[in-house]
């Protein structure tokens, strides 16, 4: 597996691993809440229906109290209006709005709530029918247009004898409505053929669900009541913020993911660039010194730190090797004494010539030979003549121009490579280290000291040795006629 | 010295003799309303007598029978029905003055008239025709909300229970108006007094079916806890409430009643109701 991945991955893994435990936690805080909110619905829809059945209560209990006093029951056997309404008005409130006395015909003797309005006929009226047959009813049904809570009793003369009803009524309208669930959060609607109310300016309830009362079937039909939530803002603000986070934890990780990945794209790019210098380094697309240039640009590009001084230790690393390369070169193609390349430079010089006089370029060689060095070192010994082999290369070094290429050939020979010099020139040269060498005087050698040179140049489709003997050929002239000598080919 | 303490003493006797005296009345209208009709003429008396008058509205004629019986009432308001019952049933009862009041004719008379009415928008023009309807009295104790109506019923053989649809007790002479307008009954016994001030409150939209002989207005009686000669005083004090006296505004104002204040007449003046009680009276459905 490719670093980049096992680092996705592991990141991922502990990413995911971080993620999914906040996100079990939301959840967790999220079912809480949920539980907590709706154990509150719950008990404020349980205190909706204990108010509602204290409503009915109130109800019944105005009418028991009512039906228990003598004086209502004389008042209804002698229709005494005025006494009727003057107790009825007493129990009047925001749970009894309506108090009608009714006798058995069906006619009302007395309204609380409206002091000259009785004498009406509401026999017809199925609450007034229920109650006579029943003895009671509690339920919904019309009173005066409105539609009513009611309950309605029978009143009987020494508990025996049916005189009259009483009805006691509380208007369903907006009011009752909103003071069931005052307090709450919830809502409640009331729906008949009729009507439909509402305890808020919210018409959809929010789960829903029937009041539980025990109320007789009425003339009103359709008559219920729903309660449940009159908004749910609450609970979509829980689940907003759910959502929120979960949102913001998934973008987060996207963007945790892409930023990975190009962190790692960056870090690892630079790293496969330095490593593909190496390649290419050992697999020979690259020398030493180009593997120090490209990781110098390496360097100077915007590069992190920890590449920048790997590329750096690199970079000097190449250097050195170089420096060893070059040390290790300049040894392997020196001659020791004389300082000058060695035989087997030469030839590579020489093969190099060769190529480049193919594409138009020519030159010229020397074959140098230091005359009766045998002697000199016989003589004098080896330490004067390699004395007289170290100043002659010196001479001859300062006998040439700059690009020319002088070697130690073997023994007391040497080899010059001269570019772009024809035959003249190259004699013109030949003859000037002559008379130098000629000319000099050595310190620990007495005597003169002379050269014989041998000249050629370059001809079509010369290889190292056609042109090298011909230089030789032209040396060995050059010592046949006397030495101190330059001769050059035909 | 002597001399000085006499004259003390007689400056100091009224106030050692003042009196609490409780004035009782019957609730014909809203207590409240006959608490304030009342204010002015207790100050009067109260005033006049260097005593304390102090007014009672009692729940019903019942309770005002009753505290008459039991003495714990000195004088009292009532009306001739009342009057006549108690005298017969107390004959100690002291009988001090007749409440006067103005007629619609612009005599000063110690007479008043029941009517039985309708509305005109019933298109009923005599009791006759009534049958059926909703029928109200104000209470069995009053004299023009029930005992004249009755009277004037019997007189054309009507049982009212058997008669009307419904027969209902509303206590008030006003609210025997107030149910008409609201169409509540269909026919109501009144006051001459409580129709008038109907017709101007409400204009001429009222039918007299029936009106009854004239009915001596109310009595002021005083128990046996006053003596005879402050009777006679209070009496004559009644009797001196000039016609412009504030006694006078407040009844007009509060109850409507058009007061001219008080007659000396005789216990043998409410003779003729007693022929009413003997009447037949329907007390309720055969």
């Amino acid at each position: 597996m490719k670093l980049y991945h096992k680092i996705l991955f592991l990141t991922l893994v502990q990413l995911g691993a971080i993620v999914s435990f906040g996100i079990y936690q939301i959840q967790s805080l999220y079912v809480t809440q949920k539980m907590a909110f709706n154990q509150k619905n719950l008990i404020q829809s349980e205190m909706i229906q204990k108010r509602f059945e204290e409503k009915l209560e109130q109800l019944q209990k105005t009418a028991q109290i009512l039906t228990a006093s003598q004086e209502v029951v004389t008042g209804i056997i002698s229709n005494d209006t005025d006494m009727l309404y003057n107790w009825s008005k007493l129990f009047l409130s925001a749970s009894t709005h309506k108090i009608h006395f009714i006798d058995l015909d069906g006619t009302i003797i007395s309204r609380g709530e409206s002091e000259f309005r009785f004498g009406d006929d509401v026999s017809k009226r199925f609450y007034v029918q229920q109650a006579l047959k029943n003895d009671t009813f509690l339920g919904i049904d019309n009173v005066d247009n409105k539609e009513c809570l009611i309950f309605a009793k029978r009143i009987k003369q020494y508990g025996e004898k049916p005189i009259g009803l009483i009805s006691v009524a509380l208007i369903i309208d907006d009011d009752l409505l909103a003071s069931l669930v005052q307090g709450t959060t919830m809502n409640i609607a009331y729906h008949s053929e009729n009507q439909t109310l509402s305890a808020t300016n919210h018409e959809a309830l929010i789960d829903a669900s029937s009041l539980h009362v025990m109320l007789q079937a009425g003339s009103v039909k359709e008559a219920s009541f729903t309660i449940g939530l009159a908004s749910d803002e609450e609970l979509q603000a829980l689940k907003e913020a759910r959502t929120n986070f979960f949102v913001s934890i998934g973008i987060a990780l996207i963007l945790f993911v892409f930023a990975l990945h190009f962190t790692l794209l960056r870090h690892l790019r630079e790293y496969q660039s330095l490593s593909q210098v190496l390649i290419d380094f050992y697999e020979d697309r690259l020398d030493i010194k180009e593997v120090g240039t490209t990781i110098k640009q390496t360097m100077n590009e915007r590069s992190t730190p920890e590449v920048k001084k790997i590329a750096e230790a690199l970079f000097n690393m190449s250097r050195k090797v170089a420096e060893t390369q070059d040390a290790l070169e300049h040894l392997s193609s020196t001659d020791q004494l004389t300082a000058l390349w060695n035989r087997r430079k030469l030839e590579e010089f020489l093969e190099q010539k060769l190529k480049e006089s193919e594409r138009g370029s020519f030159f010229s060689v020397l074959m140098i030979d230091i005359d009766r060095f045998k002697t000199i070192n016989d003589t004098c010994g080896h330490e004067v003549g390699d004395h007289v082999l170290e100043i002659t290369a010196r001479l001859m070094r300062q006998s040439i121009r700059t690009g020319d290429m002088l070697g130690r050939w073997g023994g007391e020979e040497f080899l010059l490579i001269l570019p772009q010099t024809d035959l003249s020139g190259a004699c013109v040269i030949a003859e000037h280290i002559r008379t130098n060498v000629k000319e000099h005087r050595f310190e620990d050698y007495d005597h003169t000291v002379t050269v014989s040179l041998g000249v050629a140049t370059y001809r079509l489709s010369d290889t190292p040795n056609t042109i090298l003997k011909r230089a030789d050929t032209a040396l060995y002239r050059a010592k046949n006629n006397g030495r101190d000598k330059v001769e050059h080919e035909d | 010295m002597l001399f000085k303490w006499m004259i003390i003493a007689l400056l100091l006797c009224p106030f050692l003799h003042a009196k609490e005296y409780v004035f009782a009345t019957y609730p014909s209208n809203n207590p409240e309303k006959i608490m304030r009709a009342f204010a002015p003429l207790m100050e009067y008396l109260s005033a006049d007598t260097n005593d304390t008058f102090k007014l009672v509205v009692t729940k019903d004629y019942d309770e005002l029978f009753l505290r008459i019986e039991e003495k714990s009432i000195d004088f009292a308001w009532v009306n001739t029905k009342s009057f006549v019952q108690l005298k017969e049933k107390i004959p100690s009862l002291r009988y001090l003055a007749t409440y006067l009041e103005h007629s619609k004719n612009g005599q000063i008379t110690p007479y008043y008239q029941s009517f039985i009415v309708t509305l005109k928008s019933l298109h009923v023009n005599a009791l006759e025709e009534a049958k059926g309807k909703h029928f109200a009295f104000t209470d069995k104790d009053s004299t023009s909300g029930y005992a004249y109506p009755m009277l004037m019923l019997e007189e054309r053989h009507i049982n009212p229970y058997v008669f009307f649809q419904k027969v209902f007790f509303l206590k008030k002479h006003d609210k025997i108006v107030e149910a008409l307008i609201n169409r509540s009954i269909d026919v109501g016994a009144m006051s001459d007094g409580t129709f008038y001030n109907a017709v101007a409150k409400y204009g001429d939209q009222f039918t007299i079916l029936a009106a009854s002989e004239p009915i001596p207005l109310d009595a002021i009686v005083a128990s046996q806890n006053v003596s005879k000669e402050e009777s006679e005083r209070i009496a004559e004090l009644l009797e001196r409430i000039p016609q412009d006296a504030a006694s006078n505004k407040a009844f007009e104002e509060f109850l409507g009643w058009e007061s001219a204040g008080f007659v000396r007449k005789d216990e043998r003046f409410y003779e003729p109701f007693k022929r009413i009680l003997k009447a037949r009276i329907y007390e309720t459905v055969p």
